[in-house]
């Protein structure tokens, strides 16, 4: 690395800036200002594009607005508001649940799929395009489909149970105690098909030597996989985690379609009451601080898990 | 004090009958006026529900037939974007020229409030509306004085539809007027449909409006007519509250609504089905009942019959009151009206052609004869009723017999009404609550929303 670095950098005396520990990238002025100007466009793109919506998020999350009309200044009335609400208490609550359960039981699965694919089992290449399936099919008719699926008597999950002996009266998205459950299951159901492909990627990375060599060394298949495979990838499957966590907590139309929050709000996730909150109840600035506080807990989130990914790396 | 509170009221009514005609002579433009130059009006519909297609493309077909200049585009969305997105479109450049406006919607709410819309009280003026519509006409006018939505049908709900083959194998009996007179009778009706392997009412219970609807229908049983009104009202700070929500009448209300769950009259897994699940359920002849409305026998029961799915001649009922001494009854709604956003860029063609859509004319051609719904207007004789279905003018027939009162989630801002009780309702069905507590939250709501508004 430092002879690359020593090759790249100029004769004249050094201008560039300092990027990691001690490496120097040279630039003179006139590359600096070219990459100024280069780099201009992408800036005005994050401003415009990122930094006014997040301006604007915060400024409406200090005021009381219907939708329509100019803003009334509030404070931090909305934030006091949220603090201090049942429902918003119960929501965040419930969605970090959702949240990290689902991307917790993704990743698992995905892992042991990608592994079990990866190893060349009987039909991996059918399980390969099988599992992906789930992963491509529009939110809305997976919640559909689901939905239906679970009512009494007549849902596919009835009348399998029904068939193997078990009651068909199983109607777990009626009740606020145990509508969570199928929330969480539809929600692993439709994102481990690509978390699958993603991990499949990086287990199909690891060189045959190594596995090979294990082999040779006497390493039955699950150390390979523990202490070979698991490593490896290991990087991926944080970051993977991250980008889950953060699209679960998010997610909006599987839980809307399933349940519509209910019953009586027992599935409002966060993004759901803050729909609410702003299109049902024309409460725009306290929507906005929910969305506010549900940001700087991503980003939070978001930071953990890009660290966590660089140290394994 | 008197004569200067009455000369002061005087002088206000004056000024409003000023700023009304003003407001007439500022958006209603003489006849000639609009001109020969091509325009293309945007209109919204919504996607489902009284076939709003059908009425639109034909009442469209017969303007533009009179005035040949005009082109007008559909612009259909769906039910759940009607009442909360749809506030974006309509407060945006891209506004439609004619509006979708569910008056107890947050999107009609706001749009008052912030004078987005432009008055009718011009063409409502010109054909004598308010009167053609009678009634119903007054909950459309706002403080202001100004009207800014009009109805264009009258739709019933909270009508049971019965399944009579399913009820004869259950031996259960409806009364023959249809009129459940106590919660019990309609509890053991459930019941030995339940036993006979019927589901008994078949409801949309994780719906956002179904639970709340049979408060509607059940609390004017229960409380008298003035308290009724005031509470329909009473959410706006310059009329008094008379009524708390805290008194018996209403608590009543509630525990009966909790005592259908208690006691099984819904479906299996009825929380956590939609309407149109529910609606398959009894198509395919497994309930005895649905909870519905005026729609469904030209909608869903046509649909379903002429594919052979529904075998039965569905019949009807209403819901009990909370006694016997004085009957629930089935409940208006004429809120999915329209309006002209003031953003829209043809404000003068949009008023021309809601007026169009709402007079005699257009009412006989759109929403009779096309769509087969009964008319926003009372001044079409019956006789011009060839396209509803029987079902329908049965329930008008009841209507006429027995009344129809106003329910209180389709008068008032949903913020206030449905969106707010319904989730309390399901709480109590799931006996996570307690009559009393959601009595109490409703004064504490009724008194937040007189405080800092809807």
């Amino acid at each position: 690395m430092a002879e690359i670095s020593s090759s790249l950098a100029p004769t004249k005396p050094r201008r560039g800036r300092i990027f990691g520990k001690g490496e120097v990238v040279g630039l003179d002025a006139t590359n600096i200002r070219n990459a100024k100007w280069a780099l201009l466009p992408v800036f005005l793109l994050l401003i415009i594009f990122l930094g006014l919506p997040i301006i604007n998020s915060f400024q409406l999350s200090l005021s009381r607005w219907g939708g329509i009309g100019p803003l009334q200044y509030v404070g931090f009335d909305n934030y006091k508001y949220l603090f201090a609400d049942e429902q918003m208490r119960y929501s965040a609550r419930i969605t970090f649940i959702y949240a990290f359960v689902v991307a917790f039981f993704v990743i698992a699965i995905a892992t042991m799929l990608a592994a079990a694919v990866s190893s060349g089992v009987f039909g991996h290449k059918f399980m390969k395009v099988v599992w992906f399936f789930p992963g491509i099919a529009p939110p809305t008719a997976v919640a559909i489909f689901w939905s239906t699926s679970f009512q009494p008597m007549t849902g596919l999950v009835n009348i399998i149970s029904n068939a193997l002996g078990f009651r068909n009266d199983f109607a777990p998205l009626a009740s606020s105690d145990t509508a969570l459950y199928p929330v969480i299951f539809v929600g692993i159901w439709s994102a481990v098909g690509f978390a699958f492909l993603v991990i499949l990627g990086a287990v199909e990375q690891i060189p045959v030597s190594i596995r090979e060599a294990a082999t040779v060394d006497g390493a039955n298949i699950r150390q390979q996989f523990t202490k070979i495979t698991l490593p490896l990838i290991r990087p991926v499957m944080f970051t993977m985690f991250t980008l889950e966590l953060i699209w679960t907590f998010n997610g909006f139309t599987v839980v809307w379609a399933l349940t519509n929050g209910g019953p009586a709000d027992s599935t409002s996730i966060l993004p759901i009451l803050a729909y609410k909150e702003a299109f049902r109840y024309g409460r725009f600035g306290t929507a906005a601080a929910m969305a506010v506080i549900a940001g700087i807990f991503l980003m939070i989130v978001g930071t953990i898990g890009i660290r966590l990914s660089r140290s394994k790396q | 004090m008197k004569s200067t509170k009455a000369s002061l009221s005087l002088f206000g009514g004056a000024s409003a009958a000023l700023a009304i005609v003003l407001s007439q002579l500022a958006v209603v433009p003489a006849h000639g006026a609009l001109g020969t130059a091509p325009v293309t009006l945007v209109v919204q519909h919504e996607t489902t529900g009284d076939r709003p297609e059908l009425e639109w493309s034909t009442v469209a077909a017969a303007f533009t037939k009179k005035y040949p200049n005009v082109t007008v585009k559909f612009s259909p969305i769906t039910n759940e974007a009607k009442g909360g997105p749809n506030l974006q479109v309509l407060s945006s450049d891209g506004a439609p020229d004619i509006a979708l406006l569910p008056l107890n919607s947050n999107v009609y709410t706001q749009m008052v409030k912030a004078k987005a819309l432009v008055p009718l009280n011009g063409i409502f003026a010109k054909d004598n509306t308010v009167k053609r519509i009678g009634p119903p006409a007054d909950a459309l006018k706002q403080a202001d004085g100004n009207y800014y939505a009009t109805p264009h049908v009258v739709v019933y709900y909270n009508v049971l539809w019965t399944n009579p083959d399913a009820l004869k194998k259950a031996k259960a009996i409806i009364p023959s007027d249809g009129r459940f007179k106590t919660p019990g009778q309609l509890i053991n009706v459930a019941k030995a449909c339940k036993k006979a392997g019927y589901a008994g009412l078949a409801i949309g219970g994780k719906t956002n409006f179904q639970a709340s609807w049979m408060f509607d229908s059940i609390m004017p049983s229960a409380v008298p007519a003035k308290a009724l009104n005031n509470y329909i009202n009473s959410y706006k700070p310059d009329i008094a509250v008379t009524n708390k929500w805290t008194e018996k009448g209403i608590v009543n209300t509630l525990d009966v609504l909790g005592s259908f769950a208690k006691n099984g009259v819904y479906q299996a897994g009825y929380l956590g089905m939609d309407l149109d699940q529910a609606t398959a359920i009894f198509t395919a002849g497994k309930s005895c009942m649905l909870l519905g409305g005026t729609w469904m026998p030209g909608g869903a029961f046509k649909s379903e019959t002429d594919k052979g799915n529904m075998k039965f001649t569905p019949g009807f009922a209403v819901l009990p009151g909370v006694s016997a001494s004085k009957a629930a009854t089935v409940t208006p709604y004429y809120g999915d009206a329209y309006g002209v956003p003031v953003k829209s860029k043809n404000q003068e063609w949009a008023l021309e052609l809601l007026r169009y859509f709402i007079s005699d004319e257009g009412q006989t051609i759109g929403a009779l004869e096309a769509a087969g719904n009964l008319p926003a207007v009372t001044t079409i004789p019956k006789s011009k009723y060839t396209a509803v279905p029987q079902l329908v003018k049965d329930v008008l027939s009841h209507v006429e017999k027995y009344g129809a009162k106003s329910g209180w989630t389709s008068e008032v801002p949903g913020a206030y009404g449905q969106t707010f009780l319904n989730p309390l309702i399901q709480k109590l069905q799931e006996g996570k609550t307690t009559s009393s507590a959601i009595a109490k939250a409703l004064q504490d709501k009724l008194d937040d929303v007189r405080k800092n508004g809807v």
